[in-house]
């Protein structure tokens, strides 16, 4: 135990022993079971090394760390179906240690939420969960939202105490939305699997895109012309651009500011129906695949584009004044965050070069098989795929979503809050459902 | 401006139809309820652009509603998942008489590229009746109004004699 407690504290140590697969961009760190436990107690002092994701696969844990500016994956075999749990070092890994018990039943010992995450109904004599964690004290009530609630509302579940209109505790029930993504995926070609990931999360469209295909590219070492990265950083820019003019549609809805919410929805509007001109797709959908884009972009339409992305800063304007400030109250600096990030967004657009006709849009993929890993950060945070390539087709992958850390964070801020400042807060900042859920 | 100009038709083509077909069948308006079963988002996004974008529809009584007993559509997004095959069912057991179910989105017709998983039982076909599906992934606002004209079309029922239809 003391030899345990005194190689724990070193992770760079455990990692750099670690015997090696290969993997790109960074290789898998393969450690046995007491080094897995040392790389934990070595996590609880660390600040140096980030928790990313974790997952199982075919009897393995994987651990995705990030250590300065990469991201490591490092991987042991399960213990009989066990292995020791990551959250007691790193709390933010408790919602990966719950999906990944109800996607393969890999048990997390000494977990420190051993609730399921998407197997609604699975577990005690409550039909759709076994329970909330948060019990109202004196002068307390609960109030439950969800999963349909609302005008047009996201399908989760969400569970305030309350006391008075100050929010005194905040619990998000997800699962509703599950749509066995990863099986779905599990099993298809690189081509096909890429119309599955597009399909996630809609305000992530071609960040997953990207990301997968990134991924992809690693695990068959296929290296891209700078251009097809080029309009992949154009298409995303364009992504970040009109998520962030509907975060503000919704958010300026909420707040009764109907004539800027018509503004800004009728200005994406325009947007989306250029792309589709341009992509063949309004939310650019189907456009990006490994080893390059599937569309020739149609440029005629980018003169209309170009004009409509120089409005954003326009249309936007008004939520730095004293009224919408005013309406937007103690939320005002997300709102204006979003605003910003639309027109650095489409700035960005303009500004990045066209792919010349003369170029081609794709390059064909290695016959090659490994473990690969993508990056991409979306409007709502980073996006991160581990994948591996067996035979040409993919044997397994995961996806690390900002979803389930924004929902975390609202939970914590939620504390002593109003609740209309809360909810007005989740409508600037919780990403869809989908993208949790999986 | 073309296209304002077409929505503007698009708009005053439903408004029309409401009042021939509506006012018989729906007292004079058109509540929609929405119930997202699934879905990746797309299909909303597209259903907020139909509420705001044309903001004027709320004028002729075709609005939103959260309640289903208001509600004379029940618009469901997205695949059914399992887990929100229940709450879509007890929500049309709310609605009243007339009422109608309209899918949108390719994964509300037939589960789209997710039919083939088993966490999600097909399109909103296989957990309610459908009266009209508006295929597209995201079908464009313009088609989702066309596909509310198109169930109240396919809904019409003959005036009585001296009835104020068509006269909205």
């Amino acid at each position: 135990m003391d030899d345990l407690k005194s190689d724990a504290v070193n992770v760079a140590t455990i990692l750099d022993r670690a015997a090696i697969e290969p993997g790109a961009p960074e290789n898998l760190r393969v450690l046995t079971a007491l080094d897995w436990e040392r790389l934990i107690e070595g996590l609880r002092n660390e600040t140096a090394v980030g928790f990313v994701g974790l997952f199982i696969d075919r009897g393995r844990v994987y651990l995705l760390l990030r250590c300065g500016e990469a991201i490591v994956p490092v991987v042991s075999a399960l213990n009989e179906g066990t292995y020791c749990a990551v959250s007691s070092a790193r709390p933010e890994a408790a919602w990966y240690e719950r999906l990944a018990h109800d996607l393969s039943g890999a048990v997390a010992e000494q977990a420190n939420d051993e609730r399921p995450a998407i197997a609604l109904g699975s577990v005690g004599e409550d039909p759709a969960w076994p329970g909330f964690r948060d019990a109202p004290g004196n002068g307390e009530y609960q109030i439950g939202l969800g999963p349909v609630g609302g005008l047009i509302a996201a399908p989760y579940h969400r569970h305030l105490t309350l006391d008075g209109d100050v929010v005194v505790a905040t619990e998000h029930r997800f699962g509703y939305t599950h749509r066995g993504v990863l099986r779905l995926i599990a099993g298809q070609s690189p081509r096909a699997a890429a119309r599955t990931c597009a399909r996630i999360d809609s305000e992530a469209c071609v960040a997953h895109a990207v990301a997968y295909a990134r991924a992809v590219e690693a695990a068959s070492a296929c290296s891209l012309p700078l251009h097809i990265e080029e309009m992949r950083g154009k298409m995303l820019a364009l992504e970040q651009c009109t998520v962030s003019l509907l975060r503000l549609v919704r958010a300026a809805a909420a707040v009764g500011a109907d004539r800027l919410a018509t503004r800004l929805v009728t200005l994406r509007g325009t947007i989306a129906d250029t792309l589709e001109v341009i992509f063949g797709h309004r939310l650019m959908m189907d456009v990006v695949v490994p080893g390059g884009m599937a569309v020739r972009p149609d440029l005629s339409a980018w003169p209309v584009l170009s004009d409509v992305l120089n409005d954003v800063d326009t249309v936007t304007r008004p939520l730095g004044g004293w009224s919408m400030r005013k309406r937007f109250g103690s939320n005002a600096s997300f709102a204006g965050d979003w605003a910003r990030r639309a027109r650095k967004a489409a700035k960005e657009a303009c500004n990045a070069p066209w792919h010349r006709d003369a170029e081609p849009t794709a390059v064909p993929l290695p016959d090659h098989d490994g473990f690969g890993m993508g990056a991409v950060v979306s409007a709502h945070g980073l996006i991160h795929y581990a994948l591996s390539l067996e035979l040409g087709v993919i044997a397994f992958v995961f996806i690390v979503t900002p979803g389930s850390a924004v929902a975390e964070a609202l939970e914590r801020a939620s504390k002593f809050m109003r609740i209309d400042d809360f909810l007005l807060r989740s409508v600037l900042l919780m990403p869809p459902a989908s993208g949790i859920d999986l | 401006m073309t296209q304002s100009k077409k929505r503007s038709d698009i708009v005053q083509d439903l408004v029309a139809r409401l009042a021939a077909t509506g006012e018989t069948l729906l007292g004079r308006s058109l509540a929609i309820r929405h119930v997202d079963a699934g879905s990746c988002g797309g299909c909303e996004m597209e259903l907020l652009s139909v509420t705001l974008m044309w903001d004027h529809l709320g004028r002729h009584g075709i609005c939103m509603v959260d309640d289903p007993r208001w509600a004379d559509i029940l618009l469901i997004t997205g695949v059914s998942s399992t887990g929100l095959a229940e709450s879509a069912r007890q929500c049309l057991a709310a609605m009243a008489r007339p009422r109608f179910v309209v899918a949108v989105g390719d994964c509300a017709v037939d589960g789209g590229i997710f039919k083939s998983s088993s966490s999600v039982l097909g399109g909103a076909g296989a957990i309610l009746p459908v009266d009209l599906v508006i295929s597209g992934c995201p079908p464009s606002p313009a088609r989702i109004i066309s596909g509310l004209l198109a169930v109240l079309d396919a809904n019409r029922v003959p005036s009585a004699p001296g009835s104020p239809a068509g006269r909205l």
